[in-house]
């Protein structure tokens, strides 16, 4: 899938890189979980489309905050956070079976709960505001994460 | 260049002879004198545009001039669904317009997207002139049986002559509130920055705004003379350099106008021992670097007080040395480059004096050798250390990332430092105590204060603008004082018999 590579994200030292991230990481997400639409994934497919349309809703949000709000009085620098401590294995091969679209899926939602909990870290230093926002969308991946965990 | 996935796409590369845009359509310039715009990043030519007659600037004044009565009977209800029109284009063309800001300005996109959103900020503000515009009625007010009201009215046509370093902002800080008054306008964008405008007013023709309601004119000193001395012309609003504010405050003056002038800038950052260095100094470097140090309201003096002043220097030119330069159209870059060749002349003169005149260069900026963009207009962050108050660097603008520390002994001092240079544009003071908050909030002569803040830059609905040297004029931009700027108010005393 190539969507997110670490090399896309050198750092992420501002407002607009962190949101780009996120955004991308919104994107692949979705798609990944869209795999679920595949023949070979016939078991869970309802959970994995409800994660992309999810996740695509997410995209929307993240967009929306960038344009809100931006402004000069909290542009600063952001510090201690790189892109490739958040970005999970996203190969997954066109023909990968349902468990297998599942695992990655997991681990994607596992990886998203940890950049945007960090990442509400920062912007609550930063970004008053935009904290809230990346704090639901982090307790969203964990709920996620949790739900396509259990055994059905 | 091409090899960087962080290098967001340029809208065009070229964007061909720029031009005016009169009583609701676009004209092509007949002058002979045309500049070129030019990517101060790539330093590729990305424009050209003449530069209006003063011919030219009289027809966009009859052009507005001739849409003003029947504007000012419509309705403010109606008046302000176009501007609603154009909020909506503003967000639909968003991050277009903040990439043609990056071209032909050199900005970051982060810094070029925020200043489109306060370009949208201004515009929704306008959108409440139903209520903002409304008047006071007293019954009785006058004498018994006999009430006394204040009307407000719009005046006829206004002008606004914009700066270089916020080709979308700066321009909604004026008309957006001059036309919902029921005025109508011209604008004259910067000449070395005419592409934003050019874009922003297509989206104005989509947002069919009536013709002659809003015009445009590129050009200098010749368009903007002709504006001033156009009689129909009732006021001016500019943002520019201190030499440039006065000059045009006292031409339109002596004509009985309105003026608000925005001048120059030298903006003290006062660092107490009882700062939250940790949490403070990102701000502090975006408020020094960030647009390049191109902007009013940029720290330009560093002023550490007390025993704490080696820490924080070092703290600080330890951050300020990993600023990454780069094209604003990365969205790695941190820093971009000067607006203009003659910019980077100027800034780099300035150096040229901080260290001739003996103040200690501990970060140079010159010639920093941009990876990609060799011929760039780039100067890196520069710090000097140890400057004494009367230097020319910390007396002069210099428009750029260019950083002087003054150290001092106490609180008063600082103030007192600040209070000694000829601007008073904005002021802030770290620290983590409220009195000394209180107390510098208090004293310092300047018309935006940050509290732990470095770029204390009103939002649409207060007022911008300056004290001593950075301001000519009495009413402000934005806010109710762009209001009261744009309309005359006139007192009714009815008695029915």
């Amino acid at each position: 899938m190539g969507l997110v590579t670490a090399a896309d994200f050198p750092e992420l030292t501002s407002f607009g890189t962190l949101l780009k991230f996120a955004l991308a990481m919104e994107r692949a997400a979705a798609e990944i979980a869209k795999l679920a639409e595949r023949e070979e994934c016939e078991t869970r497919r309802d959970e994995l489309i409800h994660c992309a349309r999810r996740h695509t809703k997410r995209g929307g949000q993240l967009e929306r905050v960038r344009r809100e709000r931006l402004n000069e009085v909290v542009l600063q620098r952001i510090d201690g956070m790189e892109a490739r401590e958040y970005i999970p294995a996203l190969d997954l091969p066109a023909d990968a079976t349902g468990p297998e679209t599942m695992e990655r899926m997991i681990s994607v939602e596992e990886s998203a709960a940890c950049f945007y909990d960090d990442a509400a870290k920062i912007a609550a230093n930063v970004l008053a505001g935009v904290d809230r926002t990346l704090r639901k969308l982090a307790k969203e991946n964990h709920s996620l994460a949790a739900s396509l965990k259990m055994e059905k | 260049m091409s090899d960087n996935p962080n290098l967001l796409p340029e809208v065009r590369k070229h964007y061909g002879r720029v031009r005016n845009y009169i009583d609701g359509e676009w004209v092509e310039s007949g002058s002979t004198r045309v500049l070129d715009v030019v990517n101060p990043a790539t330093t590729e030519g990305i424009a050209e545009v003449p530069m209006a007659t003063a011919a030219e600037a009289e027809q966009a004044v009859t052009a507005a001039a001739e849409a003003y009565e029947e504007w000012r009977e419509t309705p403010p209800a109606i008046r302000v669904q176009p501007l609603f029109r154009l909020k909506r284009l503003f967000e639909e063309n968003y991050e277009e317009i903040a990439r043609v800001i990056v071209q032909e300005h050199g900005k970051v996109i982060d810094e070029a997207r925020g200043s489109v959103r306060r370009s949208i900020d201004n515009l929704e503000f306008a959108c409440g002139i139903p209520s903002l515009m409304m008047g006071e009625t007293l019954e009785d007010g006058a004498a018994t049986g006999i009430d006394e009201e204040m009307i407000r009215q719009p005046l006829g046509v206004f002008a606004a002559v914009a700066p270089f370093n916020f080709p979308a902002m700066v321009p909604l800080w004026f008309w957006p509130v001059a036309v919902a008054c029921g005025n109508t306008f011209v604008v004259k964008p910067s000449e070395e920055m005419p592409l934003t405008q050019s874009r922003i007013f297509e989206l104005i023709d989509e947002a069919d705004l009536p013709p002659g309601v809003v015009n445009m004119i590129n050009g200098d000193k010749e368009a903007v003379d002709a504006l001033i001395d156009d009689p129909r012309v009732q006021g001016i609003s500019f943002v520019g350099s201190t030499r440039v504010a006065r000059i045009i405050y006292e031409r339109a003056a002596v004509q009985g106008k309105r003026v608000q002038c925005q001048g120059g800038a030298k903006n003290f950052l006062t660092v107490m021992p009882d700062v939250n260095l940790d949490a403070c100094l990102p701000n502090m470097i975006s408020s020094f670097f960030g647009n390049t140090g191109q902007r009013c309201l940029a720290g330009a003096v560093l002023v550490l007080v007390g025993d704490r002043a080696d820490e924080v220097a070092k703290a600080f030119v330890d951050a300020a040395s990993g600023i990454r330069l780069g094209y604003g159209l990365d969205e790695g870059a941190e820093m971009g480059p000067l607006a203009a060749k003659r910019h980077m002349e100027r800034v780099v003169g300035f150096i040229e004096a901080g260290v001739s005149e003996g103040a200690e260069l501990i970060l140079d900026g010159r010639n920093p050798g941009v990876e990609g963009y060799p011929d760039g207009f780039f100067v890196g962050p520069t710090v000097f250390d140890n400057v004494a108050p009367e230097a020319t660097i910390v007396r002069e603008e210099i428009f750029g990332p260019v950083v002087s520390i003054v150290r001092v002994s106490d609180l008063e001092e600082a103030i007192e430092l600040a209070n000694s240079s000829r601007y008073g544009n904005a002021s802030s003071i770290y620290t983590g105590s409220g009195r000394s908050a209180r107390e510098y909030k208090y004293r310092v002569r300047g018309g935006n204060i940050g509290i732990n803040l470095g770029v204390a830059a009103p939002m649409a609905f207060f007022p911008f603008g300056g004290y001593k040297d950075s301001f000519f004029g009495d009413l402000h931009g934005q806010g109710k004082d762009g209001v009261n700027f744009f309309t005359e108010r006139k007192v009714v005393i009815s008695r029915w018999v």
